[in-house]
């Protein structure tokens, strides 16, 4: 007779979220106006935004900016009136230059620019005797990307940037198995790994049309940027298993190898931006488009070496999500600035699919900020992101069903530092130097 | 002015919680609806009394995670309930090695010594048939058959049926009428299809000299299945009590009859088909239709060749061959329909468990774990392939609920089925 086999636990693959893993935390005057930054190219976080945009900027610009993320998740289940996640605050930063080192030589057509910033990561967490800790107990995702990058000025008013992205991705997850012995009541899955991939990042940015007069000028400007997939490979992985009866050790080893691949989606954006400014103030609408490839990797399938232990299965049935961002700048006397956006972010994850890790939501976002400029060299800008949502869906796969509710402010802090190029400034903007 | 600056920071304050505050309130208060939970009793057998793993006990609360005393605690009431005096109870099989092995507790002393007295709510004891627990109207010897069977079901020795030939015979009847019960639930019946098919679709027929023959395991007949089913229901409605009936599953999806396959044994087996079979005592190969008995794994025999050669095949009891498999899935139909057609003529509600029992067997996943219906993997079933261990009593009390909640406009809650003990491996 056959030895029992025991699959009535088999990992489920863990699915990255829009709304969650994908930051969008980048430029604190970007995320000030809602995002939309593709069609601004205003200060150094367009080497994120759209490289193309560089060549908008004098001098040596650097960005450092660093957000406070503070969610607030709570589930109902039909068993369990109110379960929280215990997830603790989150703190991703950014650091952008932008800078014209090569502009005598090449007639001042070649802008280079850097970065290293925090694109993806989360960390979720729930109390280790959930209802749901078969799905999931804890789980953490983080990610670094350096882009080096560089844009080029073709036409008066059209430029090109692109950008080579390196990114290195670690994670971390545990969940509960359901077995129990004399002496354990059920185990634990801890799977780690880490992993890096490279990708691009490219960009067009055009001026497009400028008219008025020192008094009274209109600036129109159009960005288009693509951000390639970043698949990272979690290759020699380390799957522990603690709390496991000792006739289940052959299938749920003490320690054991997996792989899986981790992939971060495209994504495509189109954006303008309208600026209109007087004498004593300025004011700037921008809106962007994204479109966010989920439909063709969303899964974080692990394969394990050890033979006996279940693979997990890969869902794929998720759709790309388009993403809608506006903001608006008011600037005064080019010193002091206000900002309010919004951005409207379509789910990717279709009903059946919702898991309690990161319950993705289809939800309006509001967006405001600050800044001050306090000399030629220095300007800081405040944000902050509040989002609001809820939503009622099954896991249909892990037989889970839930109500969510999830709240998220966000806190931005960035300064901006110009040194040189401040004598000839090509474009207007609120952080480049006056025309005056 | 000063106060206003506190004032200020108060507002600042309370608006940046309640900016962050995501709780959901309590559920409301347990509401039952059109329905009276204030003396909930439950009838049945084995099922009904927590049985598992060949036996009641309670190392790990096993019987008193009953799923009747599952729904009381949702209920929110009282539940007095026949536990086993020592955790071993009446004794169980336990599991020691994947082959699978398993090794018998023994019953502790007294196990069973309950107090006659005590008012319970769970009136289930295993092995009882609704056939048992009705005198069967015409017939003057059932009352006395009934007392001798019932009174000597060790299970059931927390009721006082009276010593036959010296006092009047009680039934099992009699104490529904004297339950009082506002609420209860009913899941009599299966052991009126299961002992003949456990026994290889045999009426395990005993002949007492000067009495005659009873028939210990035989297909209880559509008609006294009937007449017995309606006595116990208007017992409850008599006295005003509402309630749900649970349906019979099929038997022959049960790990019981599943496990022990040709594909497992890897051989040609030898069988006889039995007495309800289209060719009784004939000898043929097994094919896949037969079902060979989960105990049967032990009968089969090497090295005297028993199961494997011709001149020495299982006997008709050791396998439900497959004109048996149809008969009592036809059987079972029969007396389903008659706990539909007389639950529903009371206004009772009906817990399909032949319904669901398809649907576990297709495979079900509750917040991450998957059950089937297979034998120890399936995660639902006890060791002995039979009884559902506590995840699946977990399970048929979260169904129990739906139909109460469905029928009566309550609002009792579900359980996590994952919160209670599944198998305990070594």
């Amino acid at each position: 007779m056959k030895k029992i086999i025991i699959a009535a636990f088999a990992f489920l693959p863990y699915v990255l979220q829009a709304g969650g893993f994908q930051l969008n935390l980048q430029g604190i005057k970007a995320v000030a106006m809602g995002g939309a930054f593709t069609g601004i190219g205003s200060d150094a976080s367009t080497v994120f935004f759209n490289p193309g945009g560089m060549n908008n900027l004098n001098g040596h610009n650097f960005l450092l900016g660093v957000n406070y993320v503070t969610p607030s998740v709570s589930l109902q289940t039909p068993e369990t009136a109110n379960i929280n996640q215990t997830s603790p605050n989150a703190n991703p930063f950014h650091v952008y230059y932008s800078g014209a080192i090569l502009k005598d030589k090449l007639n001042d057509k070649l802008r280079v620019g850097f970065l290293v910033n925090n694109q993806f990561g989360s960390t979720s967490s729930f109390d280790d005797n959930w209802q749901g800790r078969f799905i999931i107990q804890n789980i953490s995702l983080k990610t670094f990307m350096f882009q080096p990058s560089a844009s080029y000025k073709l036409h008066d008013k059209v430029s090109i940037g692109a950008g080579f992205v390196y990114a290195m991705g670690a994670f971390k997850t545990q969940k509960g198995v359901p077995v129990a012995s004399a002496s354990t009541t059920e185990g634990q899955a801890t799977l780690e790994g880490s992993g890096n991939a490279m990708g691009f990042n490219v960009g067009i940015f055009s001026n497009l049309l400028s008219f008025g007069d020192d008094t009274k000028k209109t600036d129109v400007r159009l960005g288009v940027s693509y951000r390639s997939e970043l698949a990272i490979k979690l290759d020699g992985g380390t799957a522990k298993f603690t709390n496991i009866p000792t006739s289940l050790a052959s299938k749920f080893p003490a320690s054991t190898k997996f792989s899986g691949e981790l992939t971060l989606p495209s994504v495509f954006t189109a954006g303008f931006s309208v600026k209109h400014s007087k004498t004593n103030y300025s004011v700037e609408l921008a809106y962007d488009l994204n479109w966010t490839g989920w439909a063709s990797y969303d899964t974080l399938a692990f394969d394990f070496e050890n033979a006996d232990t279940p693979d997990s299965k890969t869902t794929k049935d998720w759709q790309n999500a388009l993403t809608h961002r506006f903001g608006v700048d008011f600037t005064y006397k080019e010193k002091y600035s206000a900002r309010v956006g919004a951005y409207y972010d379509n789910s990717p994850v279709k009903d059946g699919y919702v898991s309690p890790e990161l319950p993705d939501m289809t939800q309006l976002a509001y967006t405001a900020g600050l800044a001050y400029k306090i000399n030629d060299m220095i300007t800081v800008d405040l944000s902050y992101i509040r989002q609001s949502a809820e939503r009622e869906s099954d896991l249909t796969d892990a037989g889970f069903s839930a109500k969510y509710r999830r709240k998220v402010n966000v806190y931005g802090i960035g300064v901006n530092i110009k040194l040189g190029g401040a004598s000839k400034p090509k474009v207007e903007d609120t952080t480049a130097p006056s025309m005056n | 002015m000063k106060n206003f600056k506190y004032i200020t920071l108060g507002i600042v304050t309370i608006a940046l919680t309640s900016c962050i505050k995501t709780e959901f309130d309590d559920f409301e208060a347990t509401s039952s609806g059109s329905a009276n939970f204030a003396k909930f009793v439950s009838v049945g057998n084995s099922l009904t009394q927590g049985y598992q793993d060949n036996g009641v006990h309670n190392e790990y609360g096993q019987q008193s995670n009953s799923y009747p005393a599952i729904i009381a605690k949702q209920m929110g009431v009282n539940f007095v309930q026949p536990l086993v005096k020592s955790p071993e109870g009446s004794g169980y099989m336990k599991l020691i090695s994947l082959d699978p092995e398993f090794e018998n507790v023994p019953q502790a002393t007294g196990w069973n010594n309950w107090d006659q007295n005590t008012s319970y709510n769970n009136l289930g004891i295993a092995g009882i048939r609704l056939t048992d627990c009705v005198p069967t109207s015409g017939d003057p010897l059932s009352p006395i058959v009934n007392q001798v069977i019932m009174g000597n079901n060790p299970y059931g020795t927390f009721m006082n049926f009276g010593q036959p030939f010296t006092s009047p015979p009680v039934s099992y009847l009699d104490y529904i009428k004297a339950s009082n019960a506002t609420f209860f639930t009913c899941w009599l019946g299966n052991n009126d299809v299961l002992g003949w098919a456990t026994s290889g679709g045999d009426d395990g027929a005993q002949t007492i000299p000067g009495f005659g023959t009873i028939k210990l395991s035989e297909l209880t007949p559509v008609t006294v299945f009937r007449n017995k089913y309606d006595s116990v229901l208007t017992a409850f409605a008599q006295k005003g009590a509402k309630g749900v009936c649970a349906t019979l599953p099929d038997v022959t999806a049960i790990p019981f009859f599943t496990t022990v396959t040709l594909e497992a044994i890897g051989t040609d087996v030898w069988i006889t088909e039995g007495p309800y079979s289209n060719n009784p005592g004939n000898v043929r190969k097994a094919t896949n239709d037969d079902l060979l008995l989960l105990s049967t794994k032990n009968a089969l025999n090497p090295t005297t060749g028993h199961g494997f050669i011709q001149a020495n095949p299982l006997t008709h009891q050791e396998v439900l061959d497959k004109d048996e498999v149809a008969y009592v899935q036809n059987h079972t139909n029969l007396l389903n329909n008659e706990i539909k057609t007389l639950a529903s003529s009371k206004g009772m509600g009906v817990v399909d468990m032949y319904a669901y029992m398809y649907e576990l067997k297709a495979g079900i996943t509750f917040d991450g774990v998957a059950y089937t219906a297979n034998y120890i993997e399936g995660g639902g079933f006890s060791l002995d392939g039979v009884h559902p261990n506590t995840r699946g009593y977990a399970i048929i009390a979260n169904k129990f609920i739906e139909t109460i909640n469905n029928t009566y406009g309550s609002n009792l809650r579900p359980v996590p089925v994952q919160d209670y003990p599944g198998i305990i491996f070594p």
